[in-house]
């Protein structure tokens, strides 16, 4: 393969040729493990290892059950092993790919485990019971958000994505990303005084 | 409900902390497993691959190796198995052994057997009957 040209110029003084080998373009020492994890599975081990526990976090506040998010991002991790030579590494970073992995497999958890909806909000429990009551209520009402709603709320605040990462995640252009989630923010405020509100 | 309300309490479960152990056994045995599926590779002997709706023999098939790499293809061994999988190794024109990895994860290395190269346009045939 023909290494490419770089031609670097200093205010118009000279131009000077350098020739880089395009293997060692890449300092990035996670797209260089990417690379290696799509024929060695040690790598892969290793990128398993760095963005784990970051995957289940945004899976366990989809779920709220720990064990079943546990469950859920194996299913991610080796879904991700069986597409990965796939993955290219240009455009969307790889932690925005494994939470796209990761939401279609906590959505379609839920389509196939309809949940009950929970009950109102009693009056006289713990602060930390009426909590956990809230935030039953609120997973039940994002999960009744279209899929577009859902992926935009879920992405925007329950992963460390910032507007663009979840724009690229997406493939949509960033403003798009804010107005849907002022959009289905108004959605989901809809869906939860539908189902009982929150004090 | 407030706009506000809304988002303090999506941010407020957005930073709901995840306390598992960090690791995941599931996860690891399967890498684990993989592994050990690549360190005992099966050596097979490939007389042709099907390219398009081409049967194409192994000879001509090496003669274009750097166009097959990353595609899914079928290959026929000598003893007249078909898998299905993606060449995994790179491989310059010519070249005429490498590893495909079937979609189940199974990791083989191939030898193509060239014998037929030299009647490469005969032993191309449809397979579909064309």
């Amino acid at each position: 393969m023909e290494p490419k040209t770089h031609q670097l110029t200093s205010s118009g003084v000279s131009l000077v040729s350098i020739n880089i080998p395009s293997e060692v373009q890449s300092h990035d020492p996670e797209a260089e493990l990417i690379e290696r994890a799509k024929a060695e599975p040690d790598a892969f081990g290793t990128l398993y290892r760095m963005h784990y526990q970051a995957i289940t976090a945004y899976l366990y506040r989809r779920v709220g059950d720990q064990s079943l998010a546990e469950d859920l991002a194996a299913d991610t991790f080796i879904a991700a092993f069986r597409s990965i030579r796939k993955y290219q590494c240009r455009g969307v970073p790889f932690r925005s790919w494994l939470y796209r992995i990761a939401w279609n497999k906590a959505s379609r958890w839920h389509t196939k485990h309809k949940r009950r909806i929970p009950a109102p909000i009693s009056q006289g429990v713990t602060q930390d019971k009426c909590q956990q009551q809230r935030n039953e209520l609120v997973r039940a009402a994002i999960e009744s958000l279209c899929e577009r709603d859902k992926s935009i709320v879920t992405l925007v605040y329950f992963t460390p994505l910032n507007t663009e990462q979840v724009a690229e995640a997406l493939g949509v252009p960033s403003g798009t990303v804010k107005s849907r989630l002022s959009r289905a923010r108004k959605a989901l405020a809809t869906q939860i005084e539908r189902l009982g509100g929150v004090s | 409900m407030k706009e506000q309300q809304l988002i303090e309490i999506l941010e407020q479960m957005g930073s709901q902390e995840f306390n598992g152990s960090g690791t995941n056994k599931r996860v690891e045995r399967f890498i684990r497993e993989r592994e050990l599926s690549m360190s005992k590779k099966q050596r097979i002997t490939i007389v042709s691959i099907v390219l398009g709706s081409s049967l194409v023999c192994a000879g001509l098939a090496a003669a274009v190796t750097n166009q097959i790499v990353s595609q899914r293809f079928q290959f026929v061994t000598d003893s007249g198995e078909v898998f299905e999988g993606e060449i995994i190794t790179p491989m310059g024109p010519g070249a005429t052994s490498g590893t495909f990895v079937t979609s189940d994860g199974s990791v083989y290395e191939f030898d193509m057997d060239t014998d037929e190269t030299e009647s490469e346009t005969k032993s191309s045939e449809s397979v579909t009957g064309d």
